[in-house]
């Protein structure tokens, strides 16, 4: 099953500016990314990419894409945006409600690339979610066509 | 599709159905309130009634898109309405949404995969407060034993039988078969202890200390028992049930029959092998589990009842605060109508006033209609429009008075409630922190085994005496210090403690004494390490560290005893003549104090020649709170934790000396390390000429001075963790949220220390030499993302390289000129200083003209390539790289040794 596809121009006219987003772990790190952009969840699989409704998705090494020692992928999601790719992340913590126009500014003494894909920090009860954005997670990782 | 990805799917679609809903009641109310209500095409309730039908639809929810459907066609019916009346329904429908969408949630969390999770989830919790209560038990075994060994005692057996009764009974009930069967085992034979069937004697002693030391390893693993453990958990099994008579073998009935009463019946175990059927197996190495394959366990901690009511207190008397607030936002709100009425009636007055002042030809006619006018001024008081609006005025302006005054007195309310609720969200968080603290009793409490063996394997007779135990510190903390503690404890039996006939040669007892205590002192707890042995030879340790190379022999004969002391933690050096492997643990004395120094902590060793040695830790209560100074640097907001200050010093640049590439200033009559922290952390540096401020920090057992832009103000924070986040990014150890929701980095001076002494190395002739272990080159590695730094970074190290980071050329040439490098890898678009120009100054330099260079880059076109080989690079490598290649071909550059001395010093 596919998640629904959010019209962009909708989403802006949404009054309320909380949105749900896919929370995971990588390396111990909590990330998340607009729901809107997941398109299915499997269990972690072998090989370079998975097919699903025959597209393929290109599979990511996220904790390397990340900079994080190498472990196990627990789970692959699927996602979309200008292009498409299988996420292999550590675990899948569920659905959080986030803020996007409230997120914490990145510190300046991150300098590298992961300032284009990182849309801010989300404080949370017991630390920090990165929140990413998927168009320019991919763009960056070559998954953009 | 499996249930829980249904399940999944089913929590997106909610999430955002509670969100329309709740958009929607607030375009409800939003409606009734407007004085001239409009519904446009793109009205809220319009387009999120319509979103909610088709999103239900999807998900096959017909009673929620009928529902929704009902209330867009209620809605569109109106649109463009002047003065539109919604249907008196609509409230009803969004109520009969909410409804159904209880349903669906409830639903979904009653399906399988919600049940699953839920089961798992519970399972986890379960496990882990039964670890936690299981340690503990332990922990009463441990002493126990170590008393009984000591001598005989019902009261220490009776002790012992409850806490492996107690462990065997929890075990079972959470579903701990092996642990449960094996303290069956053990409670089994201090029964036959406790009942004069079988003598007490060093085997039963030694078969329980393998039976508890199983059982700890199999509480690290309780769900997947390796095939090493579940050999050492059969040999601790075997030995217990050798030491039982024949008829007192194991009856595996016995099991479901001594669960401590009013604890759930586990099932029945399975059948154990009696004693004659075991087979006997060889003594299994005991080895610590491998933490790689240590499940994941969060870490827990028994908070008292006691405690959590306080914690409870205090959010009750927020919540109090919180209704008390929203009070008074209701009586601004009745001043604000108020304000709003005197201003109608402004509004009214200077109209009315306008309007016959405006026109005069009305003003006449209305004049003329005056009946008053046939009364003299003496017969009848007249109040023209002017005095009328006079006193209008001045009854307004009364009540605006009134309702400013009204005002005031709210906002000073509204300040004390603030300060109120500051008051309790202070008191809330002491709950929480003193809710994380133990007390450093259970710390002690494991040290008690590790002395005994330590003891025995050095021929040394040793008692270990404990006090201030119920001094309490953060469980973060306690974790933190135990293996450094146990280094200690180690060092005091091995290389502290002399053997028994040297001792009594001296005058001493036989058996030396190792005393752990704490105390509290404001907000540190004190922890000592003290043992009555040789102490530390002062001398030995001088010549040590000149025949290492770490110092020279003047500064050696200069050195007064207490600040030789100091030179027990440099790197690789012993404090002892005799370096026994069984001390070591691989954490040396320059380990302890990095750790204690990362909590923020202090370590001092002090010792007398024949009479023994002391070290001392100073540990902050919690790691979590912590009192910063919260500094600019950069256009950057960072906080440095209290502690770690030692003081501020005001700064003139002509006292700064340079040395080589590095910066010193003398402080009290000491040169430090001088660091300008925008320039360390790569932001932004401050104008030139503008005033800055300096710090003096305590950076893992010695001084450092770092100057910042500006000092804000003084705060307490609450430290959140980053995580692997922050690895490779810079000196911090974690972040902390600001009042206005920015994340403010914590800087860890530690490790900013760490980074000074790496970089200081070499070119200062006074502090010792670093010792670089053994590699097999340097290599500089140049980018701007910390993503690519730390992913090829990771590569090279794991091939035994030393790899050195710069996070730009400039960054990188700075590094060049003060260390020695065998290679540089650089990406060619950097920040200051790109790949290019980096290359052109590196082969303009003599001492660096023949360093290799890979660039290792994304750019990979012709011109590109041929740019950089103009330059003299020597391989191009395109992003991203395979480790195996690249590593071979960066160990083929460095294969004929070519290193590059620091600066101008020539090669290396």
């Amino acid at each position: 099953m596919t998640l629904p596809r959010r019209d962009a121009a909708e989403a802006r006219r949404a009054p309320s500016p909380v949105r749900p987003h896919v929370v995971f772990t990588s390396g111990g790190v909590p990330f998340a990314f607009d729901a809107a952009h997941a398109r299915h969840v499997l269990r972690a699989a072998a090989g370079d990419e998975v097919r699903f409704l025959d597209q393929p998705y290109p599979l990511v090494d996220v904790r390397r894409a990340f900079g994080h020692p190498a472990g196990d992928a627990g789970f692959v999601v699927l996602v979309e945006s200008r292009g498409r790719a299988g996420l292999q992340v550590d675990e899948l913590r569920g659905i959080a409600a986030i803020d996007p126009g409230a997120l914490a500014p990145l510190p300046a003494v991150y300098r590298g690339t992961e300032r284009r894909w990182i849309a801010g920090l989300h404080p949370t009860d017991d630390g920090v979610t990165v929140v990413v954005r998927v168009a320019e997670l991919l763009e960056t990782l070559g998954a953009v066509p | 599709m499996d249930q829980s990805e249904q399940a999944f799917l089913r929590s997106v679609f909610l999430m955002e159905a509670w969100d329309a809903v709740g958009a929607m009641e607030g375009a409800l109310g939003a409606l009734s309130q407007a004085e001239r209500p409009t519904i446009g095409d793109d009205h809220p309730l319009v387009m999120l009634s319509h979103k909610l039908q088709g999103a239900a639809a999807v998900q096959g929810l017909t009673d929620v898109a009928g529902l929704a459907a009902a209330l867009e066609e209620r809605v569109t019916k109106v649109v463009g309405v002047r003065t539109p009346a919604l249907a008196p329904d609509v409230g009803d429908i969004v109520e009969a949404i909410k409804r159904s969408l209880d349903d669906v949630g409830r639903a979904t969390s009653a399906g399988d995969g919600g049940s699953r999770r839920t089961a798992e989830a519970s399972a986890d919790d379960i496990l882990d407060y039964f670890a936690a209560e299981a340690a503990e038990h332990l922990d009463t075994m441990t002493k126990c034993l170590l008393a009984l060994e000591e001598a005989p005692s019902d009261g220490e057996i009776a002790t012992l039988f409850r806490a492996v009764h107690t462990l065997k009974g929890a075990a079972l009930t959470v579903g701990c078969r092996s642990i449960g069967e094996l303290a069956h085992r053990i409670e089994d034979v201090i029964m036959a202890v406790r009942d004069g069937v079988v003598p007490l004697g060093p085997a039963v002693i030694e078969a329980v200390f393998a039976g508890t030391d199983a059982l700890r390893l199999l509480l690290a693993q309780p769900e997947d028992e390796t095939e090493h453990l579940a050999t050492t958990r059969r040999h601790a099994e075997h030995t217990l049930v050798e030491l039982l008579p024949a008829t007192n073998g194991a009856s595996p009935d016995a099991v479901p029959a001594s669960v401590p009463v009013g604890e759930t019946a586990p099932e029945p175990a399975p059948p154990v092998a009696p004693a004659e059927d075991v087979v006997p197996v060889a003594a299994p190495v005991l080895a610590p589990p491998d933490p790689a394959r240590r499940p994941a366990r969060r870490a827990s901690i028994r908070v008292g009842v006691e405690r959590l009511d306080s914690l409870m207190a205090v959010v009750g008397e927020l919540v109090i605060a919180r209704r008390g607030l929203e009070g008074r936002l209701a009586q601004i709100d009745q001043v604000a109508d108020v304000l709003l009425a005197s201003r109608k009636r402004l509004v009214q007055a200077v109209g009315d006033f306008e309007r016959k002042y405006a026109y005069p030809q009305l003003r006449k006619v209305e004049r003329a209609e005056d009946a008053s006018s046939e009364f003299s001024e003496l017969e009848l008081d007249r109040y023209d429009d002017f005095n009328i609006l006079a006193r209008s005025l001045a009854e307004i302006a009364a009540d605006v008075y009134e309702g400013r005054a009204e005002l005031a007195g709210l906002v000073r309310t509204v300040r004390d409630d603030a300060a109120h609720i500051r008051r309790l969200t202070g008191e809330l968080r002491a709950e929480v922190t003193h809710a994380r603290m133990v007390p450093i009793g259970t710390l002690f409490a494991r040290f008690a085994r590790p002395v005994r063996e330590a003891a025995k394997a050095a021929g040394r007779h040793v008692v270990l005496q404990t006090s201030g135990e119920s001094a309490e510190l953060d469980n973060a903390i306690i974790e933190q210090i135990a293996d450094p503690m146990l280094h200690l404890v180690q060092n005091a039996v091995w290389h502290g403690i002399e053997p028994p006939a040297e001792r009594e040669r001296t005058g001493k007892p036989a058996t030396g004494t190792v005393r752990l205590n704490a105390r509290h002192r404001g907000s540190f707890v004190y922890v000592e390490v003290e043992d009555d042995g040789r102490g530390i030879d002062v001398e030995a340790l001088k010549a040590g560290a000149v025949a290492k190379g770490l110092l020279g022999a003047d500064a050696a004969a200069a050195l007064a005893p207490e600040k030789a002391l100091d030179l027990v933690f440099l790197p690789g050096l012993s404090t002892a003549g005799a370096v026994s492997l069984g001390a070591g643990r691989g954490v040396g004395m320059d380990v302890v104090r990095t750790n204690v120094s990362r909590l923020n902590g202090e370590i001092e060793v002090e010792s007398q020649a024949g009479v023994g040695t002391r070290v001392t830790l100073k540990l902050p209560l919690t790691v979590v709170i912590s009192d910063a100074l919260l500094v600019r640097v950069g256009g950057e907001t960072l906080a440095i934790p209290q502690p770690a200050i030692r003081r501020i010093v005001a700064l003139r640049e002509p006292d700064v000396q340079r040395v080589g590439g590095s910066e010193f200033l003398e402080v009290d009559g000491e040169w430090l390390d001088f660091l300008r922290l925008d320039a360390v952390l790569g932001l932004d540096a401050r104008p030139v000429g503008r005033k800055t401020a300096a710090l003096v920090l305590r950076a893992g057992g010695r001084s450092l001075v770092v100057t910042v832009d500006e000092l804000l103000h003084k705060e307490e924070i609450v430290i959140k963790d980053l995580g692997a986040f922050l690895e490779g990014v810079g000196p911090f150890s974690g972040t902390t949220i600001s009042g206005d929701g920015r994340l403010t980095l914590v800087l860890d001076p530690s490790a900013l220390g760490a980074a000074a002494r790496a970089g200081a190395g070499a070119r200062t002739p006074a502090p010792p030499r670093r010792v670089e272990p053994a590699s097999r080159g340097v290599v500089l590695l140049v980018d701007d993302s910390v993503s690519v730094r730390k992913v090829v970074g990771g590569m090279l190290a794991r091939a035994g390289f030393t790899v050195h980071t710069a996070v730009d050329g400039a960054d990188a040439l700075e590094q060049l000129g003060e260390r020695p490098v065998d290679a540089v890898v650089t990406d060619l678009e950097l920040p200051r200083l790109n790949g290019y120009e980096l290359v052109e100054a590196i082969r303009r330099r003599p001492a660096t003209r023949a360093l290799p260079v890979i660039v290792l880059s994304s750019r990979t076109g012709e011109k590109h390539v041929q740019a950089a080989r103009r330059l003299g690079v020597s391989h191009h490598v395109t992003k991203p790289v395979s480790e195996a290649t690249f590593v071979r071909l960066v160990a083929s550059l460095l294969d004929a040794p070519r290193a590059v001395a620091a600066g101008e010093n020539g090669h290396r």
